[in-house]
């Protein structure tokens, strides 16, 4: 019956939002722990950098497993288990005395905490609490990314610089405690645990299945021997090497390149952070209207070709570079709702958060493969011109491979049921 | 509106390319050099290469402080730049060789007496490498460090080999991809019932954008491997090469190759996925499975009842013609055009005649796939009719403007030019047999034979520097 009140799956995306906040946030200290701690310990960048790369490691690998225990164990007891140890890591950061100790607590337990607690928490909210709105929902929680992000790291570069960097850490801890509260109060499971339908789901869906969903091995198994996953995985990792392997680490180098000094470089970041929030919410109404393939190829297209005249760009000085910013922002976390949609249409909503882990593990893999390779092009052809062509080719290749989603299987995935149960004509 | 559409997308396709601001020029050419060479081409009085005199050069009373030489156009020096071997080999060039306007120049620090050997290599203004060679001598002639060579078009063998095949694969990738989709519009408007399947059409846009993407590395090749055979692989050319105009060109040229095949993939049927409820995937996946059930149209559904949103045909038919004129105007910018006067009408007279191409050939290998099926095609024919006529106006007057005199039919570029006009005449009078003999079996092997000479002929006609 229809019911005045807000759904109750409402309430989740908030609390999941606000969660998602907190790890974001957590996941931008480092750029302002990096001089601090070089200071205080006498370590090289190396040091820090390392404990970054294991943490950006883990943190991909860790997203299918985490769907998997969510699964087994229940959203609210992981959530509040995850958040439980970033609180505690991030206290235990700041007694710590040697660089291993920041490998273990920063690449390996915050990572996993974090990777618990990051877009594949926003794929299984959205596909278990929503039938309709699904994509909105996706794009209203990956924009708790970039909004976590800006709304943090100004405070927190001002606090470790008059409080010092420890301080930062406790406030952090402090955060991922008081978050931890309404979790713990508000989470649920299941609409069904509160007798409640899927936001949006007409009355004569089919009840929630007792069969489980695939543990993360079986699931990449599963994945493996489809040719959409691979799609899907080719165009995701090509996803991750053109956002933050290649403009989120290389741009401001190659800004101070072209004759634009690091401070504006990275205000003109800051200015694509806000366009990020605006274009991933745009993205994900605009999933729950459009054919998904579509909407990628579009945002690939957009992708390649403004990398493709990005030298071009930086010929028009500060007027080309933000016209530059503002497309590519709308465009940087807009493919994750098509994304996760297309996983949850290609292999059911059921098995679609842990499926997607493994797919954004290769978004992972791609922005730490951009990051060496066009450092590397760089060093070696002593341009950064090739690396931004390359890229702007491989978006093209993305848009062409996801365009072709739904066709290369000649064998049904899993057995064939007859038509007429329960599909729609 | 087939009209405003057409010219939108005829405007856009060139829009983007001349986005790309580039100035078109043809081969640079040495002009002068400070000190000077001896045996310079438009030196006077002439002294003929093989002369003695030009393995010494100028004998000067001092070493100069620098040497420049002047080009009769922009240059931007390439890989090695400017390098100055002393008598006793070592390198005597003060750094990196610097550009300004029509010239070149290094600072030079010579102690020795001697002979000294100045090697110089630069990038014309239309991405074509060009080098050359010459010595002075200061004090006394002696024996030079190394002995000089000529070359047709002051590139080695190797490299216009490497980039007349480039250039070939490239004409035929184009003809093949984007012909065959600009035949297949002026079929869908005129003649419908003639038009190939959409399976043949998809093969033949297929192996023209394979074409397409294999010809960048050899053109790569060509365009390093023309300064010297070391420099092939070297990473410093490499870098250069595609740090410089060329790679741009190079960048647009693959990206327009990728985006064909977007646009090809955006048009093929998609399969049918229904909406998946909670046990898992749809309940149909697998071509066998659509088809069987009969559901031919849609796409991904949507979750909710939305429109199923395919592509329209006709929009992304007119989006791969305007690409294909982007890159004809691509082509041209790299294809001495602007020897013409205005420079914009040497890129429509470039681009037309290379639309012309990709029309003939597209329209042949549709002729060649569909002859046993007997038939009329009249339009068809009627097409390859057309693209022959501007074939010809066009390349009558690229030739009329780079043949400035009938002298100038005498030197190397003028002989390739006659060469190719001799290698296409048998696959004229060959397609005109066929057209006429509907019933006997066309000589399909001896016209394509013919028409790959005339294109191989045609790379190396560009890659040439055309007679002043």
């Amino acid at each position: 019956m229809p019911s005045r009140r807000i759904h109750y799956a409402w309430i989740i995306t908030g609390v999941t939002f606000l969660t998602l906040l907190a790890t974001a946030g957590i996941r931008a200290t480092p750029s302002v722990l990096i001089i601090p701690l070089e200071h205080e310990f006498g370590w090289t960048r190396v040091t820090v950098s390392t404990a970054v790369s294991i943490n950006l490691l883990v943190y991909g690998v860790c997203g299918p497993f985490a769907a998997s225990l969510m699964d087994r164990f229940g959203v609210r007891p992981v959530i509040v288990v995850s958040l439980g140890a970033l609180a505690l890591a991030q206290g235990a950061i700041t007694l710590m005395q040697a660089s291993w100790q920041l490998d273990l607590l920063w690449g390996i337990v915050v990572a996993a905490a974090a990777g618990a607690t990051a877009v594949v928490l926003a794929a299984t909210i959205s596909s278990r609490w929503f039938f309709k709105r699904r994509g909105l929902v996706m794009g209203i929680l990956t924009s708790a990314n970039a909004a976590g992000q800006l709304l943090f790291l100004p405070p927190l570069a001002m606090l470790a610089v008059t409080a010092g960097w420890r301080a930062v850490m406790l406030l952090m801890a402090g955060v991922a405690v008081l978050i931890a509260l309404p979790v713990l109060g508000l989470m649920r499971n299941f609409p069904s645990d509160i007798g409640l339908r899927r936001f949006g789901a007409p009355a004569d869906a089919a009840p929630a299945p007792d069969k489980p969903p695939l543990g993360p091995i079986a699931a990449l198994r599963l994945g493996v021997r489809s040719g959409d996953f691979w799609f899907l995985s080719i165009s995701y990792f090509i996803c991750g090497a053109s956002t933050l392997g290649l403009i989120g680490t290389h741009f401001i180098p190659a800004s101070v390149e072209h004759g634009i000094s690091e401070v504006t470089a990275a205000s003109i970041l800051g200015v694509m952070a806000v366009f990020n929030i605006v274009g991933t919410t745009c993205s994900g109404f605009l999933t729950d209207r459009f054919d998904n393939r579509l909407l990628l190829c579009v945002y690939y297209l957009s992708r390649g070709i403004s990398l493709l005249f990005l030298p071009y760009a930086y010929g028009l000085g500060m007027f080309g570079l933000l016209g530059f910013m503002i497309f590519y922002g709308l465009d940087w976390i807009a493919t994750v709702p098509p994304t996760v949609g297309l996983v949850g249409k290609t292999f059911g909503q059921r098995n679609a958060p842990v499926v997607f882990g493994w797919i954004a593990a290769a978004h992972q893999l791609g922005s730490g493969f951009a990051a060496f390779g066009a450092g590397a092009l760089r060093t070696w052809l002593g341009d950064y011109q090739i690396a931004f062509m390359s890229s702007g080719l491989l978006c093209l290749i993305a848009a062409g491979v996801v365009i072709r989603i739904g066709r290369s299987s000649s064998r049904p995935l899993l057995p064939a049921r007859p038509l007429g149960a329960g599909a729609p004509a | 509106m087939r009209v405003p559409r057409a010219c939108v997308c005829a405007l856009l396709g060139v829009g983007l390319s001349l986005a790309a601001p580039a100035v078109a020029l043809a081969h640079a050419s040495f002009v002068r050099s400070e000190p000077p060479d001896l045996c310079g081409p438009l030196v006077q009085p002439r002294v003929q290469p093989n002369d003695p005199r030009c393995q010494t050069g100028v004998v000067l009373d001092q070493a100069p402080a620098a040497v420049r030489i002047t080009f009769s156009e922009p240059v931007q020096p390439v890989g090695r730049g400017i390098r100055v071997l002393s008598p006793s080999g070592k390198q005597v060039q003060q750094g990196k060789a610097t550009a300004e306007d029509d010239a070149a120049s290094v600072p030079i620090q010579a102690t020795e007496q001697g002979t000294y050997v100045v090697d110089w290599q630069v990038d014309s203004s239309d991405t074509h490498p060009v080098r050359g060679r010459f010595a002075f001598s200061v004090g006394q002639p002696s024996q030079p460090a190394t002995a000089g060579t000529g070359e047709v078009g002051q590139v080695t063998p190797i490299g216009l080999a490497l980039q007349t095949l480039g250039r070939w694969l490239h004409f035929a990738g184009f003809a093949l991809a984007f012909g065959t989709v600009g035949v297949g519009l002026i079929l869908t408007r005129f003649a419908p019932e003639e038009l190939p399947s959409p399976r043949i059409r998809w093969r033949l846009t297929s192996a023209g954008i394979l074409l397409l993407v294999l010809s960048e590395p050899l053109m790569l090749l060509g365009q390093t491997g023309s300064l010297g055979l070391d420099q092939m692989f070297d990473g410093d050319a490499i870098g250069d090469a595609l740090a410089s105009l060329f790679g741009r060109l190079l960048g647009f040229r693959l990206a327009a190759a990728l985006l064909l095949w977007v646009i090809g993939g955006s048009l093929q049927p998609p399969l049918v996925l229904a909406q998946p409820d909670e046990d898992g995937p749809p309940a149909g996946m697998g071509q066998a499975h659509a088809a069987a059930s009969g559901q031919v149209a849609g796409s991904l559904g949507t979750d909710e009842d939305g429109p199923p949103a395919g592509v329209n045909q006709r929009l992304a038919g007119w989006a791969a013609v305007g690409l294909g004129l982007a890159v004809a105007v691509i082509d041209a910018l790299g294809q001495h055009a602007a020897s013409f006067r205005p420079d914009w009408l040497g890129l429509i007279v470039h681009g037309l005649h290379l639309a012309g191409m990709g029309l003939w050939l597209a329209c042949l290998s549709w002729l060649m796939m569909s002859w046993k099926e007997g038939r009329p095609l009249r339009c068809t024919r009627r097409i390859v009719l057309t693209s022959l006529a501007i074939i010809g106006v066009t390349g009558l007057a690229m030739a009329v403007v780079h043949i400035p005199n009938p002298g100038a039919l005498l030197s190397t570029y003028g002989e390739v030019l006659w060469i190719k006009q001799v290698v296409l005449a048998p696959a004229l009078i060959l397609g005109w047999l066929a057209m006429r003999r509907r019933q006997r079996r066309p000589a399909w092997m001896g016209e394509i034979a013919a028409l790959s000479g005339v294109l191989v002929l045609a790379g190396l006609l560009v890659s040439l520097p055309p007679p002043r």
